[in-house]
C-alpha cells in the first residue's frame, strides 16, 4: 500500500526501511526517525480523524548481555514500539497499543478495532470531567540536549561480547566467581498535543557495564559498575580491577556491633539513596517538606526553609553533559509539557516540588518532573582523605533493596552490600558483615561532614522498585559525590548471601 | 484496552475476535524455528501466544489483548533470545534472524564453555483448562451479576459498609484466557488453551494510601473464592455468596471495635492463609530458584538463602511442620500440561517436612546441575507474552495442619498477640528479609479479637521468622495468595504466581515504626 506523508514520501516505504535495519544486528541505528516516527503519526491521525488527539510513538531497542565466568553467555534483545492516544487529561480517553506492527494493513485494522469499541466514543464529544489537554499552559520551549551517541549504537551490536570478555578476563585462573552485564538502551520518542502546539521529539541512548564478584563460599563479594551515554566513556578493564578489589577487600569479614556510626558512603551508595527518595519531593508524596499539619495538596509547605546543609544543591538539568533527560515531560501525567532546568535545593534550602501534569493543572503550579535524573553539587574531599578524618566509622560501598519506610522523614530501609568496611582511627580497619540500615537522607545530610567530586553512578541490571513504577531500567542519570555524614543508623546485622 | 458498560447483553467473544487464532500462532512457532535454523542456529525454542484479560467490574468491564513472543536460539555455546509483541511471519522471521545473528557474534565470548540444555522428550499435542462454561462465551451483564449474590444480597452488605464513615466496598474479577504455543527444533509442538481467575472483595474503612499519622485505616481483601483455573462455574457456587456473606457480617463487627495505634515491640501474630501464602510465595518460592542458587543471577539481584544447592539439598531448612509442593494441575492457579519450555509438569514436593527436597530449575539449570546433582526440578518454568521463561512455578501448595485447627484456635493458642488479615509482604531480592504489610490488624487478648490496631508493619528476617513458626491453621484457613515476582529480562516482567496456604502462628515478630507511602 502507499500512504503519502507531508513529507511526499511513503509511509510504507519509510516503515519498511525501519524493518530491514530490524534484521540487520549491526544496522547503525535501531529506532525510528523523527521522519519515520512523523509518518507514523500521520498514518495514526488519518485514522482517528481527531486532529487535537495527543498521539505518542515511544520506540525502545534494549539490548543485555550476562555471562557467568566459565559459562555460556546470554543475550536479550527486546524491540518495543508503544503507540498511544488520547484526548483528555485526567479521566482520559486513552487507548495503548503495544505493538512492533510495521504492517500498516494490520495497524489500521487494530487501530479501528479499539476506535469501533471504545466507550465513550473516542470521536465523540467530551464530558466535563477534567481538565482538557488544550487547558494546558503550552509550554513548548525545550532545552536543547543531545543525549544520542552512535558510539553507544555500534557497540549494540558490535563490542558487547568483548566487553563482557574485558570484565571477567581479571577473574580468570583465581578461586572467584563472577556474573558480568552490558546493557545497552536505544529510545525515540515524538508526541503531539493539540492541533498547532509544536511537537516533543527526542532520541536518547544509555549503556551500563557491571561486574559481580563472589567468593565459593558466599564470604565475601565485590561489584563495581559504569553507566554513560556514550559507550566511549566507559571502561570495562576498569569496572574489573575495581570489582575485584573491592570484594578482595571484603574477605574474612566479622561482625561489629550494628549502631549509629559515622558512615562514608561511595557515590553509588549515596546515589541509590536519592533514586528511592526522589518521588518524595512530590507534592503528591509524604514527604520531609511537608508542614507537620499538612492535609492536602497546595497547603503551605517547607519552600524557602533550610532542608539540609548548606553546602547541598541539588539540581535536575535535561542538558547535563553528565546525564540529562528527556527536555519534556514524559510518564508522570505527562504529555509534552516541557522539562525545564529545576533547581531543588540551593545552598540547602528547599525550593522546588515536582508535580505531575494533571495536578499542577488543578492547583496552579508548574508541572516538574520527580528528580530522578539529578546531580547533587560537590565538594573537595576524596574518599581517602574522608577516611583520614574518622575516627569510627564504615565506610559502605553499596545498598540493595533499599525502600522508603516512612515517607514523612524520607526515613529508607534496606541493606549494605558488596563492602562493608570498618574505619578506625583514620584506618580501615577490617572487612566487616553487612548491616541492615535505617536512614533519612534528607536528615543524614543535615549531619554532613564532607562532600567529594560528583560523577555519574551505575545502578546496575536490578530489579524494578515495586514501588516505584517509573524505576525501570535504564535508571535515569544521578550525579552524585561521596559523602560523609555522622550518626548514620546502622540498625541491625544482616546475612549477605 | 476496550471498556465496556453492563446492559449492553453482548458476548464477549463477539465483541473483539482474538488477532491471531491458534493455526495462526503454531506457523508463526514454527516458521520461526526454520528461519532461525536455516539461518545457522545449532538449537532453537519459542513461546508465541495470545492472551486476553478481561476485568470485571459493577459498572461493566475492560478488556484488554496482548500477544507476543520469545525466540531463543542457540549457535557455539552463546545463547540470544529476542522477544517481540507481534507474532506476523515477516516480524518473526526478521527477530530470528537477528537472534541467530546476535548468538552467532557472541561466539568468541562462549569459547571453552560446555553449558547445554537438559534433555526432555519431544512433546506434541493439545491441552484445555477442563471448563464447563467458557467466560469468554457470555455477556458483560452475566459476569456483572456474578459478582454479587442472585438475590442481592451480598450487594446489600457492601452498601452497608459504604455507608460507614470513610467506607467503602467492592467486588471485582480478572478473567485471563489465552492459547500458548511451544515449538523447539527437537520437533516439540504443543498448543495449550489457558483461563485463570482472580476473583476479588475488598471493604476499606479510610484511606490507607492517603492515611496520616493518627488516622486509622483498615482495608481487607475477601476471601470469596480462591484465584484458579477453570471456567465460569469457579465462581457461580452458591457456597461462594454464603462464604462472602458470613465474611461481610464479620468485617462489618470489627467495624465498631476501638481503633487504637498499635505499639512498637515484638508480638506474636497469627497471620491468615492470604498473608502467610504471601510470605512463602514473596521470600520461599524464588528463593528455591536453582538459578539464583547457582549465583547466576548476582549481578541482576542476589542469589538465595538456600546456597549452596549441593550442601543445601537434603538439610532441614524450615520448621518440620512445613511442607510444600508445586501444583501445577488443575484447578490450580495457572495449571497446564507443559511449561513454557515445553517440559511436561507434574505435581512434585519441594519441601517436606522442612526439609529442602527439590529446587526449582529450567532445562539450562537442570544441566547445569547435572554434574552437582542437586535435584532439580523442571517443567515448572513460566513466562508472560514476550518474556523470558522463568523458573517461578504458577503455584504452591503448602499442606495444612492435618488436626482441627481454625483461625480462632489458633487465636486461642497465641493467647495475647495480633490477627493479621490480608495484605502483602516485601522481600530483598536474595529472601534475607522484608516487610509484612497487613490490610487488616487486630488485637488479641486471651484469645480473644478486642480492637483494631493500625499505623505500623512488621519487619522481618527470613532465618529467624520461621524458626518461630509455632503451629499451622487447618485445610478449612487455606487460601490461595496472588503474589508477584520481578522476572529478569528487558523490560523486567512482573510475574504472578499463586501460594495456597493455611494460617499460621508465628511469635515474636517484630513491629516496627512506619508509615505507608504515597
Amino acid at each position: 500500500m502507499s500512504e503519502k506523508n507531508h513529507f511526499g514520501e511513503s509511509t510504507s516505504a519509510m516503515i519498511e526501511g525501519l524493518l530491514k535495519r530490524r534484521a540487520d544486528p549491526v544496522a547503525p541505528r535501531r529506532v525510528m526517525t523523527r521522519a519515520e516516527s512523523e509518518a507514523l503519526a500521520l498514518f495514526v491521525y488519518d485514522i482517528i480523524k481527531v486532529p487535537s488527539a495527543n498521539v505518542t510513538i515511544h520506540h525502545r531497542a534494549t539490548s543485555v548481555v550476562t555471562q557467568r565466568l566459565g559459562h555460556s553467555p546470554r543475550s536479550i534483545d527486546v524491540d518495543d514500539l508503544q503507540l498511544s492516544w488520547g484526548t483528555r487529561l485526567g479521566s482520559a480517553v486513552n487507548v495503548y497499543i503495544t505493538t512492533n506492527v510495521r504492517d500498516l494493513t494490520a495497524l489500521r485494522r487494530v487501530m479501528q478495532s479499539a476506535i469501533a469499541n471504545q466507550t465513550p466514543p473516542l470521536v465523540g464529544p467530551l464530558g466535563d470531567d477534567g481538565p482538557d489537554a488544550t487547558d494546558l499552559p503550552r509550554r513548548v520551549t525545550y532545552v536543547p540536549v543531545s543525549l544520542w551517541y552512535p558510539s553507544t549504537i555500534a557497540a549494540m551490536a558490535g563490542e558487547r561480547g568483548a566487553a563482557i570478555t574485558a570484565l571477567l578476563a581479571p577473574l580468570r585462573g583465581t578461586s572467584w566467581h563472577g556474573v558480568a552485564t552490558a546493557a545497552f538502551s536505544a529510545q525515540s520518542f515524538w508526541n503531539y498535543t493539540a492541533e498547532g502546539a509544536t511537537p516533543a521529539w527526542g532520541e536518547l541512548t544509555d549503556a551500563e557495564i557491571s561486574l559481580s564478584v563472589r567468593a565459593a563460599d558466599g564470604t565475601a563479594s565485590g561489584w563495581s559498575g559504569q553507566a554513560n551515554r556514550d559507550w566511549s566513556k566507559l571502561s570495562p578493564a576498569q569496572v574489573a580491577q575495581t570489582a575485584l578489589a573491592n570484594a578482595e577487600q571484603q574477605r574474612n569479614p566479622s561482625r561489629a556491633e550494628p549502631g549509629r556510626y559515622t558512615a562514608i558512603l561511595s557515590p553509588t551508595a549515596m546515589g541509590q539513596m536519592w533514586g528511592a527518595a526522589a518521588h518524595n519531593f512530590n507534592v503528591e508524596s509524604f514527604s520531609p517538606f511537608d508542614p507537620p499539619s499538612h492535609k492536602a495538596v497546595g497547603d503551605k509547605d517547607r519552600r524557602g526553609e533550610r532542608v539540609m546543609d548548606a553546602s547541598i544543591t541539588l539540581t535536575s538539568d535535561p542538558a547535563d553533559p553528565d546525564g540529562g533527560d528527556w527536555p519534556f515531560f514524559y510518564g508522570d501525567g505527562g504529555m509534552g509539557e516541557a522539562n525545564p532546568k529545576s533547581v531543588w535545593v540551593e545552598n540547602g534550602i528547599l525550593k522546588l516540588r515536582s508535580v505531575d501534569v494533571a495536578t499542577g493543572l488543578g492547583y496552579g503550579m508548574i508541572p516538574r518532573k520527580d528528580p530522578r535524573a539529578m546531580r547533587m553539587s560537590g565538594g573537595s574531599s576524596s574518599v581517602e582523605e574522608m577516611i583520614t578524618k574518622c575516627e569510627r566509622g564504615i565506610y559502605v560501598h553499596r545498598f540493595a533493596n533499599l525502600q522508603v519506610i516512612d515517607g514523612h522523614s524520607g526515613a529508607m530501609s534496606g541493606y549494605t552490600r558488596d563492602g562493608c568496611l570498618l574505619i578506625m582511627n583514620g584506618k580501615i580497619s577490617r572487612p566487616v558483615k553487612d548491616f541492615r540500615i535505617f536512614e533519612s537522607p534528607f536528615l543524614m545530610l543535615n549531619r554532613l561532614v564532607a562532600l567529594g567530586k560528583p560523577q555519574r553512578i551505575a545502578f546496575g541490571f536490578t530489579p524494578p522498585n515495586p514501588f516505584d513504577v517509573n524505576a525501570r531500567w535504564p535508571l535515569s542519570p544521578m550525579i552524585v559525590p561521596p559523602v560523609m555524614v555522622t550518626d548514620f543508623n546502622f540498625s541491625a546485622l544482616a546475612d549477605a548471601v | 484496552m476496550w471498556a465496556f458498560p453492563r446492559g449492553t447483553g453482548r458476548v464477549i467473544a463477539n465483541l473483539v475476535a482474538p488477532p491471531f487464532p491458534p493455526e495462526l500462532l503454531r506457523t508463526a512457532a514454527t516458521t520461526a524455528i526454520e528461519a532461525a535454523i536455516h539461518a545457522g542456529a545449532e538449537w532453537a525454542d519459542i513461546r508465541v501466544g495470545e492472551e486476553r484479560t478481561l476485568s470485571i467490574f459493577g459498572h461493566g468491564g475492560e478488556l484488554q489483548l496482548g500477544c507476543g513472543y520469545s525466540l531463543r536460539v542457540r549457535v557455539g555455546g552463546a545463547e540470544a533470545f529476542v522477544t517481540g509483541a507481534d507474532p506476523t511471519i515477516v516480524d518473526i522471521t526478521t527477530a530470528a534472524q537477528r537472534a541467530v545473528a546476535t548468538a552467532k557474534s557472541l561466539v568468541p565470548t562462549a569459547a571453552g564453555t560446555t553449558d547445554t540444555l537438559a534433555k526432555v522428550p519431544v512433546v506434541k499435542g493439545e491441552w484445555r483448562v477442563p471448563m464447563a462454561i467458557d467466560p469468554f462465551a457470555i455477556s458483560i451483564d452475566d459476569h456483572v451479576a456474578a459478582q454479587v449474590s442472585s438475590d442481592g444480597e451480598f450487594d446489600r452488605h457492601l452498601f452497608r459498609f459504604q455507608q460507614l464513615e470513610n467506607g467503602m466496598a467492592g467486588a471485582s474479577c480478572r478473567w485471563k484466557q489465552g492459547t500458548k504455543v511451544f515449538a523447539s527444533s527437537d520437533g516439540s509442538l504443543v498448543t495449550q488453551y489457558l483461563t485463570t481467575v482472580e476473583p476479588h472483595a475488598e471493604v476499606r474503612l479510610g484511606w490507607p494510601w492517603r492515611a496520616h499519622p493518627g488516622e486509622p485505616f483498615s482495608l481487607f481483601g475477601m476471601k470469596s473464592v480462591v484465584p484458579c483455573s477453570g471456567g465460569f462455574e469457579m465462581i457461580t457456587h452458591p457456597d461462594r455468596y454464603a462464604y462472602m456473606q458470613a465474611r461481610a457480617e464479620e468485617l462489618l463487627s470489627y467495624t465498631a471495635l476501638p481503633a487504637v495505634p498499635l505499639e512498637i515491640g515484638r508480638q506474636d501474630v497469627v497471620l491468615d492463609g492470604d498473608l502467610h501464602g504471601q510470605l512463602i510465595g514473596t521470600v520461599i518460592v524464588p528463593t528455591l530458584s536453582l538459578n539464583r542458587a547457582l549465583g547466576n543471577e548476582i549481578d541482576v539481584g542476589g542469589t538465595s538463602l538456600f546456597s549452596p544447592p549441593e550442601s543445601m539439598r537434603g538439610q532441614a531448612v524450615l520448621p518440620a511442620l512445613l511442607s510444600c509442593r508445586a501444583a501445577p494441575d488443575a484447578p490450580h492457579y495457572g495449571a497446564a500440561a507443559w511449561d513454557d519450555e515445553g517440559v511436561a509438569t507434574t505435581p512434585s514436593p519441594l519441601i517436606v517436612d522442612g526439609v529442602l527436597t527439590n529446587y526449582l530449575a529450567s532445562r539450562a539449570t537442570a544441566a547445569f546441575h547435572g554434574e552437582r546433582n542437586v535435584g532439580p526440578l523442571p517443567g515448572i518454568t513460566q513466562s508472560q507474552l514476550g518474556a523470558l521463561p522463568t523458573e517461578l512455578p504458577p503455584c504452591v501448595a503448602v499442606a495444612p495442619a492435618n488436626g482441627a485447627s481454625s483461625i480462632a484456635e489458633l487465636c486461642k493458642q497465641m493467647g495475647n498477640g495480633i490477627l493479621a488479615l490480608s495484605g502483602y509482604v516485601s522481600t530483598d531480592p536474595s529472601g534475607l528479609g522484608g516487610y509484612i504489610y497487613p490490610w487488616m490488624m487486630l488485637e488479641v487478648r486471651q484469645g480473644t479479637v478486642t480492637r483494631r490496631l493500625y499505623g505500623q508493619r512488621m519487619m522481618y528476617s527470613t532465618k529467624r521468622i520461621f524458626k518461630t513458626l509455632t503451629a499451622l491453621g487447618d485445610a478449612g484457613t487455606q487460601y490461595t495468595a496472588v503474589c508477584r515476582e520481578f522476572s529478569p529480562g528487558v523490560p523486567w516482567v512482573n510475574l504472578t504466581h499463586a501460594v495456597s496456604a493455611p494460617a499460621a502462628l508465628y511469635h515474636n515478630i517484630d513491629i516496627v515504626p512506619s508509615h505507608m507511602q504515597s
